[in-house]
């Protein structure tokens, strides 16, 4: 009693030390398995690099044709840098360091700027990875050995020792290494799976970071999508499309109407900071206006395509013929198609329960007598397919939960073989 | 005038004009442009919203209210992944581009917010989701009771449902001939009996009733008959 009062006074609860105990046993088994099971590193990730280079270079213009290679169309256009080609603007694009238009003479590199080099990383299951790893070193053992130059003739030789050499190249240029960003990943992303598993036992601390992290994450992350994905295409870049281009999308392709693009974008960008308006303390009803913009759009946008989409085509797709053929077709039903029995049966429950369920739905009318009985048979089909959405929804969920599962004791412990 | 006729002015005028370009190709640009300003606004809104999230979070800490040390996990995380995001840290450079740092590609786990993206926020949100199957199991054992006919239909559908998608559900009625009069009673046909017929009739009437409302509630909007969307300054 009193080791309870104190436990309650310290403002620990008694089932949160439980908690723990239960997290920390779960998490010690789970390890203690992993190891028995398969040697090796919890949290395994293994990536394959692969290291880029680019180099810039100009187009030399071709006497009669400009270049028209994918490369050139999407490349940038600078001003000439000599009084000879005025009248012919140099296009600069980034091409690999071995592109052969080098060697063809349509690409001559820009000298004084530096080559950008980087590493991309794509990550590999660790099962192959494992195995690729063994197979490249496997493969660079038995190409280190010179060829034997025992009955060859010297070309021969000489082509067996530059494809080996080349075998070679490939294989000490394909870089499989483990990831520890990956791995600390992984750790992370595990204890946020048990911290919000943890809800289970009850509500606790654990849960709660876990959950405030949730919040802040993903508020951040709808934010960055509409930034990078709606305002700087569709804003942003009408504002100032020069700056826009040199600083995120140098793609973006030059306005025909550049003018008339600013003004328009001044529009949602006065109605953008009336609805940021309504974080001030005062004023919040000139947040109202934007609001009406967004409303209107949005009623306009369903109307049209709620009458399209759900009412009409729910009806069309409901006129069917009620007796049903083996053969789709008139043509075939004429030539003496079997009747189909289910296929008739079908038909006739889907348009016997769009009626009775409308009719269920038709609250102006009393269900009674025979509207009421019609209903009712309504409430039967809503019934059905309240249970089927159950059930897939249950399926969903679980699935999700066997994808959670699979991700502690296979990414996380690595338990599978 | 400012603050309820010039509002339903413009909610009127966007509507309409969104519904007139659909039988006129005269209006489809001026509608093109009133949808991007709609994207535009959406945009602008997450940024009210991180913006309220803020303003919420730091009252709450500047009062020390109990919880305040959640609120500052949230506003660390927010800043963290909003810094990330922007920056594009480690985001892996544009072919095309690779002078042009933030024209850069930010989707795989190099990239912090690739990174953040992949071991933060989607197992967060996957546990999230998955932990409701435990809830709605529990809800349904406490709730379900085959009290009526209507509850035997829930029910009944619900478990012919669960049980067809797996294993067991083909296990148990494989045996049943495929050619045979009760075939229908095999695990895949009962299946596609229960969605391809009754669901789909249900759905069916659940849409149309709904495009039905959504389209009425719209014109009551755009008309000016239902004014309480803008009532709230």
């Amino acid at each position: 009693m009193s080791a309870d009062r104190a436990q309650q006074s310290s403002g620990a609860p008694k089932s949160d030390t439980r908690l723990w105990i239960a997290l920390l046993i779960f998490g010690a088994v789970g390890i203690f398995a992993g190891k028995l099971w398969r040697p090796g590193p919890l949290a395994e990730a293994y990536v394959e690099v692969v290291t880029e280079t680019r180099v810039l270079a100009e187009v030399v213009p071709a006497p009669t044709t400009q270049g028209t290679s994918t490369d050139v169309q999407s490349a940038e256009t600078v001003a000439p840098t000599s009084l000879e080609q005025e009248n012919a603007p140099t296009t600069r694009v980034w091409v690999e360091l071995d592109d052969p238009r080098f060697k063809s003479g349509e690409l001559r590199r820009v000298e004084g700027v530096a080559t950008e080099v980087w590493d991309e990383r794509a990550k590999v299951d660790p099962k192959k990875a494992r195995e690729q790893i063994a197979a490249l070193e496997s493969d660079a053992e038995k190409l280190s050995a010179p060829t034997d130059p025992t009955g060859l003739t010297r070309e021969e030789f000489e082509a067996r020792e530059a494809a080996r050499m080349n075998a070679l190249k490939v294989v000490e240029s394909t870089r499989i290494v483990a990831s520890p960003r990956d791995s600390i990943g992984i750790w992370i992303a595990a204890l946020l799976t048990l911290g919000i598993f943890s809800f289970l036992v009850r509500d606790n601390p654990f849960y709660k970071v876990v959950e405030s992290i949730l919040i802040g994450v993903s508020a951040a992350y709808w934010m960055l999508v509409a930034f990078w994905s709606t305002l700087v295409p569709d804003l942003f870049a009408k504002l100032a499309p020069d700056l826009v281009r040199a600083t995120m999308l140098p793609g973006l392709a030059p306005s025909e109407h550049p003018g008339k693009d600013f003004l328009l974008a001044l529009i949602p960008l006065a109605l953008g900071m009336m609805l940021l308006w309504r974080l001030a303390p005062r004023g919040a009803w000139i947040a109202v206006w934007p609001l009406a913009v967004v409303i209107g759009t949005f009623a306009g946008m369903r109307l049209t395509a709620s009458i399209e989409a759900d009412f009409m085509a729910q009806i069309a797709a409901t006129m069917k013929p009620l007796v049903a053929y083996t053969s789709s077709s008139a043509e075939g039903a004429a030539a003496g198609s079997a009747f189909d029995l289910g296929g008739t049966l079908a038909g006739i429950l889907g348009v016997v329960g769009v009626i009775t369920v409308l009719v269920y739905f038709f609250f102006s009318l009393e269900h009674k007598g025979v509207v009421g009985k019609t209903a009712r048979v309504g409430v039967w089909f809503l019934m059905i397919t309240f249970g089927a959405a159950f059930g897939f929804t249950v399926m969903g969920r679980i699935t999700l939960l066997v994808g959670r599962f699979d991700f502690l004791f296979n990414d996380w412990l690595g338990l599978s073989p | 005038m400012l603050q309820r006729t010039i509002p339903l002015l413009i909610l009127s005028a966007s509507g309409l004009i969104l519904i007139l370009s659909y039988f006129s190709p005269i209006t489809e640009t001026w509608s093109e442009q009133v949808v991007s300003w709609f994207n535009i606004l959406a945009g602008v809104a997450f940024v009210l919203g991180a913006g309220n999230l803020l303003a919420v979070n730091l009252e709450k800490i500047s009062s020390k209210r109990p919880g305040w040390a959640y609120s500052a996990i949230t506003l660390v995380s927010f800043g963290a992944m909003l810094v990330v995001g922007l920056s594009k840290w480690g985001a892996v450079p544009d072919a095309k581009h690779p002078d042009v740092h933030l024209a850069g590609s930010q989707d795989s786990t190099q990239a912090g917010y690739g990174w953040a993206y992949e071991y933060v926020l989607s197992p967060l949100t996957a546990t999230m989701f998955a932990l409701l199957a435990f809830y709605v199991a529990s809800a349904a054992f406490r709730a379900f009771r085959a009290k009526n006919f209507e509850a035997i239909l829930l029910l009944g559908t619900a478990f012919i449902i669960l049980l067809v998608q797996i294993a067991a559900g083909a296990f148990l009625t494989n045996w049943i001939p495929e050619d045979s009069f009760f075939a229908f009673l095999r695990a895949e046909s009962l299946k596609a009996i229960v969605t391809e017929v009754f669901q789909t009739a249900g759905m069916r009437a659940i849409l149309i009733g709904i495009a039905l409302g959504t389209a009425a509630t719209s014109l009551r909007l755009i008309l000016g008959i239902d004014r309480s969307a803008l009532s709230k300054g």
